[in-house]
């Protein structure tokens, strides 16, 4: 295998996740990532090698997403069936604060999932991925000042949306560890 | 670095993100320590970031399906070179429902006059189960390519997803006592909501398949007032059907098959669930 494929193969990971996260449908996800990388490998000649491969393939993965995936074109009903089926299933309903926490998560999610696009990307790719401000400046060929405005306001957008759980949580989350010593 | 790189709350998403030199973490630290509403914004901030990773993150850790990988074997659930490689068949199943739907709807014609009689509500009910599972049954177990959705191999999966759609715990019946095994199963529309068909095959090639979807309220309310679980039977050329009622649930078992057998198959289901 060359160096090229090589690099993609190892992507492949960190894009189902990122791609995931954004359409919130494993099936959805994959044929998200299967669009990614036959772009990738059709347009292997424009990427000379410079930069960051990774990078290249989130900045086509965001692309395709904004342009064919938007989720508003989905079913709602559809909408984090997995998270829901994962959180609901996996969790046993233990202590309180386990409790609370899925309570968050559920209502993070559909937080997340109601966020426009642009902003959903930024933030995915930076608390997601990883990300730098700088990185994802270059893979959305944006001002880094954008990558913050999108940041900032999907945080803020998320928090408000949340408050209910929000407060519930801020309490478990300064006190869950002195409580959950038993 | 003399330009300040980050500015008002530009510096808490930075201190957020790791984005920041030593000594400008120090500089917010010592900012949040008197300003309480800034610290819970932060605090709030680094929650939303560890519940991101908690919702997400272990997708990356999932073993990639082998059809993603350049150079890879194509796999049975996803053709390979197609940009809408799932919309298709899916495209392609949705005409030959429409097809068997109008045809079935003419089987059923005669079936209702039939009962009509006596059980006129139990009977278009009836109809409502055994026709998309039948119609179903027909558009599915032909399939060599793609018989099911999700494949015996993640049979836990298949459970709890189609489970949390049909709203109802459901348990995967196992036929190995009938000679038959599990290839998986799909999620179906219906007039009530999301179904499901689970798929089976024997040694010769012969598919059974179990239908399930949620039942209209009056009927689950009378069988359960009744209290008691009744087995029906219809046929349709060759293709036979038992199916009952029990709790929120609609359940039809169709096979190609002598009543005898397909009987001990119901049987065998209707004690596993």
């Amino acid at each position: 295998m060359d160096e090229f494929l090589n690099q993609l193969t190892k992507s492949i990971p960190a894009l189902r996740r990122y791609a995931y996260a954004l359409v919130r449908d494993s099936s959805i996800a994959d044929d998200l990532v299967q669009d990614c990388l036959e772009r990738g490998l059709n347009k292997r000649a424009q990427w000379q090698g410079e930069g960051n491969l990774k990078s290249w393939l989130y900045r086509i993965l965001s692309n395709i997403h904004l342009n064919h995936y938007r989720s508003n074109k989905r079913n709602p009903l559809a909408q984090s069936s997995e998270i829901k089926e994962n959180l609901t299933m996996s969790h046993q309903l233990q202590n309180p604060a386990d409790q609370l926490d899925r309570i968050y998560l559920t209502d993070l999610d559909k937080a997340i999932a109601k966020l426009p696009e642009e902003q959903r990307q930024v933030l995915l790719l930076i608390n997601l991925e990883g990300l730098t401000y700088k990185e994802v400046a270059q893979i959305k060929q944006i001002p880094t000042g954008t990558v913050m405005s999108r940041l900032s306001r999907a945080r803020e957008t998320l928090r408000k949306n949340m408050a209910s759980s929000a407060t519930a949580s801020d309490q478990s989350g300064s006190t869950s560890h002195i409580r959950r010593i038993k | 670095m003399s330009k300040e790189r980050f500015e008002g709350s530009e510096l808490l998403h930075a201190y957020v993100d790791g984005e920041l030199s030593p000594s400008e973490n120090a500089r917010v630290e010592q900012w949040l320590d008197t300003h309480p509403e800034d610290a819970k914004r932060v605090r709030e901030w680094q929650r939303q970031n560890q519940g991101v990773q908690s919702l997400y993150a272990d997708k990356a850790d999932q073993e990639v399906p082998s059809h993603l990988i350049p150079g890879g074997r194509p796999q049975t659930s996803t053709t390979k070179p197609l940009i809408k490689s799932s919309a298709l068949p899916r495209i392609a199943a949705a005409i030959i429902f429409l097809a068997i739907g109008s045809l079935g709807g003419w089987f059923g014609h005669d079936y209702l006059n039939l009962r009509n009689n006596d059980m006129p509500l139990r009977t278009v009910n009836d109809n409502a189960l055994t026709s998309p599972a039948m119609e179903a049954h027909w558009v599915y177990t032909p399939e060599v390519k793609h018989p099911v959705e999700v494949t015996s191999d993640e049979q836990t999966h298949l459970a709890k997803w189609l489970s949390y759609r049909l709203e109802a715990p459901l348990t995967i019946p196992d036929l190995s006592n009938n000679g038959f095994q599990l290839m998986g199963g799909r999620l179906l529309p219906s007039s009530t909501g999301p179904a499901a068909q689970f798929m089976y095959e024997n040694t010769e090639g012969r598919r059974v398949t179990v239908y399930l979807s949620r039942s209209d309220t009056d009927i689950s309310l009378s069988s359960a007032r009744e209290g008691e679980v009744a087995f029906q039977f219809k046929k349709n050329g060759s293709t036979r059907a038992f199916y009952w009622y029990d709790g929120p649930l609609g359940y039809a078992v169709i096979g190609d098959m002598e009543h005898n057998e397909l009987s001990q198959i119901a049987d065998n289901i209707y004690q596993q669930l």
